[in-house]
């Protein structure tokens, strides 16, 4: 057992994996279905290498870092100066945009499979208020919440993906052949974000885990299971609707679990599988506030060093987050267009561009 | 031990996070709902017919439910049935079967099909059947009688189904993947039919099996009969038991079972390797259910009499499904996905779609028969 403070490389892979589980719902199902058809299985098994790769990097990317350092620290390290202030601003102003789309997607997520005529108000502001609790609290308690609460996700998940297995139709998905290529490729790069954001939601938990810690070999099965797991929901949602049905689904895998029944007399456990999926999201937000405190105070240290005591600093960026959320998708057509375009553009943007170059830049000046 | 008693109170709290679909219907009891087991949708004059039924409670000693209501869209209608119900709402998670009349189809069949979809309640692998002749009002309002109503005879027929037509009818869900992927679909079909022989008037209605719709461009291209529902399963699988009647050398007629057996297909090319035709190959274990005389199945010749006899039947059955298939242009027997799983990627690509030419596509359908046994005690 463990007994220091510290965030173990196993707390690591499973916080990633559950940290998958929010843009694995929301996005892959209907994107893969959508571009690469019938294949949206195989999309993201075809994910596996460029993700493994992109691990690689990463991984080199976090041994730069000293001793409780996290990924802020290492981009101020990396980007001295006024580049590296303003790549924090910006970064904490994603971040909390990011926490903010998760608000109000978990919203819609309930007001679309269980609470119809609620006020998406009520479970932004309540899932804000408990992430800034959250937010404050030693980040090793985040990890050791992950493991508590991976059985009962775990196990859900299972149950209802073996279950879902005897509605699977090969016609639905096979045959494929090279003319399917481009479209299966297609959507390898919603598999790719998927996975590629649970790295960096992942790397908020770095200033926890010691340096050296991680091991390449350590980290490739959690990779695999993850890569696995989006390919199993993806056959079996497209395997039971059919591709073009699947894509047009808002919620496509809830969809799934809607139908479901167990022993021919447990049946509409949807309610349930939504009810878990509250805990990805808020641990997405609860690590995205901390993470964008943190950026915001190396950003601000120079004009204002005080301005990490400030108690004020994660009130601000949760209701920042929440004002997001509050604000920025007032129907079903500007979510659908946040969730399908914009956040994985600006999230593939950072993970591709944003983080690489800055960490290049730092390597190449000699700062990290 | 602290981390077991965690993942206790974490399941526990589990359910107290999950509703049971809205808000009020947490407040109050059940009582207060208005529970649907079965939905059907008519269109009238623009506006759209919905009605209701559920199952007779016997341990209350109350009958079947049965409403309806009108509006201009299903939400609305719905809101009309309230309105008049002493419940306070309708409690639709329950729906087992959504009916839709025949004459309503090319109105409301899309309607239909994305409401269940974006239904937060009804699931989408509920059946959904076409009524024939009649609307979906008379089909649940006037059927069944005190103690039993539609939903219970429409629960019966959806459970017989796998067994008796060698598929379960066609859910929402695959109805409305195949119109999305395909552009057609099969629909089961049922009709309103006196209860008993005699057909008074005033006396009560049932619900029969009326064989299959076929949907294409919104509504009810044509329907396949119930005597070639047999043929339909062996097309697409044969898997069901069926009893077929045929009259064998003496005159006597016999009650053939067939068994669950095996169809095959495989895509016939000519010698540029372009699609020429389809060859569907069943075979079939039948048995002697029945023969209104004395059989001789112990006679070699008599039993592949009998077999020829079933085969010509099931045959004559196919041909006229696929008939159905080539002058409706509507490949609703999936050929196309199942050529396409039997050819290489540089054939698929040179076949094209199915549709394009299915009308003069070559279809050579095969049938083989074993007898297997009589049961039939004057036989042995």
């Amino acid at each position: 057992m463990q007994t220091d403070n510290s965030i173990s490389p196993n707390q690591l892979v499973l916080a990633a994996f559950m940290l998958m589980l929010s843009p694995a719902l929301r996005l892959f199902p209907s994107a893969a279905a959508a571009w690469a058809g019938k294949g949206a299985w195989l999309s993201a098994l075809l994910a596996f290498p460029a993700a493994a790769a992109y691990l690689w990097l990463a991984r080199r990317g976090a041994l730069l870092r000293r001793e409780g350092e996290g990924l802020c620290e290492l981009i101020a390290r990396a980007a001295p100066g006024r580049a590296g202030r303003m790549a924090l601003a910006v970064l904490a102003l994603w971040l909390c945009v990011y926490a903010g789309f998760v608000l109000r997607s978990g919203a819609d997520r309930f007001l679309v499979t269980v609470y119809p005529n609620t006020p998406a108000a009520f479970f932004i502001l309540t899932m804000a208020g408990a992430a800034l609790l959250a937010a404050d609290a030693p980040l090793h308690q985040a990890a050791r919440t992950v493991k508590l609460l991976f059985p009962a996700v775990g196990l859900i998940l299972a149950l209802v993906l073996l279950s879902s297995l005897g509605r699977l139709r090969a016609e639905n998905l096979l045959p494929l052949s090279l003319d399917d290529a481009p479209g299966v490729l297609a959507g390898t790069l919603a598999a790719l974000d998927v996975l590629l954001w649970s790295f960096y939601a992942a790397a908020m938990l770095l200033p926890g885990i010691r340096k050296g810690s991680i091991s390449y070999r350590r980290l490739l099965p959690g990779l695999g299971a993850g890569c696995a797991l989006l390919s199993l929901m993806s056959a079996e949602i497209v395997g039971s609707f059919g591709a073009p049905l699947a894509a047009e689904l808002s919620w496509p895998f809830f969809s799934l679990v809607r139908n479901l029944v167990f022993f021919r007399s447990i049946e509409r456990i949807e309610a349930l599988v939504v009810a878990l999926w509250v805990f990805p999201d808020f641990l997405i937000v609860s690590l995205f506030l901390r993470a964008a405190r943190r950026a915001l105070t190396l950003s601000l240290s120079a004009r204002f060093p005080r301005a990490g005591a400030s108690r004020a600093l994660p009130g601000l960026c949760a209701a920042a987050s929440a004002a997001y959320a509050l604000l920025s998708a007032p129907d079903a057509k500007s979510l659908q267009l946040l969730s399908d375009t914009v956040i994985p553009g600006v999230s593939l943007f950072f993970a591709l561009v944003f983080f690489p170059l800055l960490l290049g830049l730092g390597k190449r000046r000699g700062t990290i | 031990m602290r981390r077991m008693l965690c993942n206790l109170i974490i399941t526990g709290l589990l359910f107290s996070l999950s509703g049971c679909a809205l808000f009020p219907s947490r407040l109050h009891g059940v009582e207060r709902l208005l529970v649907v087991q079965a939905l059907g949708l008519d269109a009238a004059q623009g506006e759209v017919q919905l009605s209701m039924a559920s199952a007779a409670d016997s341990a209350r000693g109350e009958g079947p439910v049965r409403m309806s209501g009108e509006g201009s869209t299903i939400r609305a209608a719905s809101n009309d049935i309230v309105s008049r119900a002493t419940e306070e709402e309708l409690f639709c998670a329950h729906t087992g079967v959504i009916l839709l009349g025949e004459e309503s189809a090319p109105q409301l069949l899309g309607a239909a099909l994305r409401y269940v979809c974006r239904s937060r309640e009804i699931r989408m692998d509920v059946p959904l059947y076409i009524v024939r002749g009649e609307s979906a009002e008379t089909a649940l309002l006037e059927t069944g009688g005190e103690r039993i109503g539609a939903v219970e005879i429409l629960e019966a027929l959806t459970a017989a189904a796998p067994s008796r037509d060698g598929f379960a009818p066609p859910s929402v869900a695959e109805i409305a993947g195949r119109l999305e992927s395909g552009g057609c679909a099969l629909a089961a079909a049922v009709a309103c039919t006196p209860a008993s022989e005699q057909e008074e008037e005033g006396s009560p209605l049932t619900l029969s099996p009326a064989g299959c719709a076929v949907i294409q461009n919104g509504g009810v291209a044509a329907f396949i009969e119930q005597e070639d529902i047999p043929a339909l399963d062996c097309l697409i699988g044969a898997q069901g038991v069926h009893d077929i009647v045929v009259t064998d050398a003496q005159g006597q007629r016999v009650t053939l079972q067939t068994a669950p057996g095996k169809t095959s297909l495989r895509p016939l090319r000519g010698e540029s390797g372009s699609l020429t035709g389809v060859e569907i190959a069943v075979t079939l274990p039948a048995s002697v259910a029945e023969i209104d005389g004395r059989g001789a199945l112990s006679d070699a010749a008599y039993a592949d009499a009998l077999a020829a006899l079933l085969e010509r039947e099931l045959l004559s059955g196919m041909s006229r499904v696929v008939q159905l298939e080539k002058t409706l242009r509507a490949d609703f027997l999936g050929l196309e996905d199942r050529i396409a799983l039997r050819s290489s990627a540089a054939a698929r690509r040179a076949d094209g779609p199915l549709t394009d030419y299915l009308g003069t596509l070559g279809i050579r359908l095969s049938v083989s028969v074993t007898i297997s046994h009589s049961n039939d005690v004057r036989d042995g």
